[in-house]
């Protein structure tokens, strides 16, 4: 019966699946039908306009590729197609579907237990949740199996939120707050040992950078419409374009790099609602208790030696791509997003710049591996919801879903399922 | 044409640091702005505008929201803008800021949304 349900609601695919759940949800939590209704079509709508600005992605992307990796005979085949659209896909996936009464119910039984001491409503972050699970899914057959990975994910997420909270509220001056993020947590253990690493060498505490600097001389570089042309000319160039085709694939990359983010805006606007919702819903029953609020760690991102750190870390990731053997990630729509992957080596260098971008430089090493380990399954994933690769082409991935958690349980599951 | 430089060069003699050039590109026009920026100008951001324009709406106020990350406040906002921010803005941004995460946090939000709300209600 279940399973039939399931089935038949998959056989629907995300544009009318994930309405359908978020209008179920919402109504679960209180809300009127018309502002259930309006958010669960705003999620459908987000998806139909994922659907064209994906088209438009591996469209410009996908050929230059081709041309790159031919003259120049470098292995890079992983597309990274970024964040946003990692997102969609693995909310697109049937563990995606679950996913939002699976974490918020890990939460309550964890609060309830008092093994957390974080309520998370940072519900769009939940997709690393569920990509870790969709991955397991797509290897075993299983969705129980995935649903269990997605889990560990999210619980691991909660206690590495409950040991770096008091940390992130002391230096980043932002009471009662964690950062449960799927991604952000998984740097924690990365970070604090090559901290260690690095207090190891005399002399590293004397470099100085200054973050504002380096703002202001590159700042423009790490702006997603001028990325996306750099990279569209960087990439034209290597792939022995004329200047018609360079320039035509610079502005492509750049309106890319512009558009889907809006897209994923779309897709947040009917999240709001039901993390509105979530929100009130926990906190009239556990509105006594002291708790950390967790939230997405785009709210470390403004700080200077992040931004600073994040633009530098442009350059040293391509480089790293190039340079890795075995490495098949070609770095794009992420770079946009390098911020992210250090916010919290910022917190633990206490705002050191030097510390942070070599830190960084180590982590995109373990994420452009990780991601190009996990591009056929991202790629099967995507397949699975209707997002076919074009014939004979490239794999995508992203380097958001290099996490080494969806890596190590992606690993277990391929053990089981042989 | 002609009265939007007027009132641009009222605003800038206003301004705390006269000659600069806060309207040169849009031209005049001192429509109060509210920019709401965050890391990504996606995520957090659009959580925080959806609220505010929800409060707008509900006491029929029209602002224009605009979203951006926060290295971009610099080049966008005016001063005469609003800028709420959901993590740390440049110590260089001379509009108006104030923080978003009460409303992310859902504790201390009806302040925020009032002190936005004065804002615009303001001359």
């Amino acid at each position: 019966m279940l399973a039939s349900v399931v089935n038949f609601l998959t056989g629907l695919g995300p544009t009318v699946m994930l309405p359908i759940l978020i209008l179920i949800l919402g109504l679960i939590l209180g809300q009127k039908i018309s502002e259930a209704l309006r958010s669960a079509l705003t999620i459908g709508v987000g998806f139909v306009g994922l659907n064209l600005v994906i088209g438009l992605l591996i469209g410009a992307l996908a050929p230059a590729t081709q041309a790159l990796i031919e003259r120049t005979g470098v292995n890079l085949t992983a597309m990274d197609v970024g964040w946003g659209v990692a997102a969609a896909i693995a909310f697109g996936t049937r563990v995606g579907a679950l996913i939002v009464p699976l974490a918020f119910g890990i939460n309550i039984v964890m609060l309830l237990t008092k093994t957390t001491r974080t309520l998370n409503v940072d519900i769009w972050n939940f997709w690393h949740y569920a990509f870790t699970g969709s991955l397991v899914t797509i290897i075993t057959g299983s969705i129980p199996l995935g649903l269990v990975a997605a889990a560990i994910h999210a619980v691991v997420a909660l206690k590495i939120a409950d040991l770096t909270g008091p940390q992130v509220q002391e230096f980043f001056e932002l009471p009662g707050v964690a950062i449960p993020q799927g991604w952000a947590i998984t740097s924690v253990p990365i970070v604090l040992v090559m901290n260690k690493i690095l207090d190891k060498i005399p002399g590293i505490n004397k470099i100085k950078a200054d973050p504002e600097t380096v703002q202001k001389k590159l700042g423009v570089v790490g702006q997603p419409i001028f990325l996306g042309f750099i990279l569209g000319a960087l990439f034209g160039l290597l792939a022995g374009y004329d200047i018609t085709k360079l320039l035509q694939l610079s502005v492509s990359m750049a309106g890319v790099m512009l558009l889907v983010p809006r897209i994923i805006a779309i897709f947040m606007e009917g999240l709001v609602p039901l993390s509105e919702s979530a929100k009130a819903f926990l906190q009239k029953r556990f509105g006594g208790r002291e708790f950390y609020v967790g939230l997405d760690s785009a709210i470390l991102i403004g700080h200077p030696v992040t931004i600073a750190a994040g633009i530098l870390l442009i350059p040293i990731t391509l480089g790293l791509a190039a340079v890795l053997p075995g490495n098949t990630t070609l770095p794009f729509a992420d770079l946009a997003a390098t911020a992210f992957f250090v916010c919290m080596a910022t917190l633990f260098t206490r705002g050191d710049l030097f510390r942070t971008t070599v830190i960084g430089a180590v982590i995109m090493i373990v994420v452009l591996y990780t991601s190009s380990s996990l591009a056929p399954l991202i790629t099967a994933n995507a397949a699975s919801i209707g997002y076919q690769m074009p014939e004979g082409a490239t794999t995508i991935t992203a380097l958001s879903g290099g996490n080494w958690i969806a890596w190590l349980l992606a690993s277990v599951a391929k053990l089981l399922a042989k | 044409m002609i009265t939007g430089a007027k009132e641009d060069a009222r605003v800038r003699s206003q301004s705390k640091a006269p000659g600069r050039q806060a309207f040169s590109k849009e031209g005049g026009g001192i429509i109060k702005r509210i920019i709401v920026a965050c890391g990504t100008a996606i995520a957090t951001s659009t959580h925080v505008a959806s609220k505010i324009k929800k409060a707008l709406e509900d006491r029929n106020l029209k602002v224009p929201i605009l979203q951006c990350r926060v290295s971009e406040i610099e080049g966008l906002a005016r001063d005469s803008d609003m800028v709420v921010a959901t993590t740390q803005v440049p110590s260089t941004v001379r509009a108006k800021v104030v923080s978003g995460l009460p409303i992310l946090l859902g504790r201390g939000d009806k302040e925020v949304i009032e002190e936005i709300i004065r804002f615009v209600l303001e001359k």
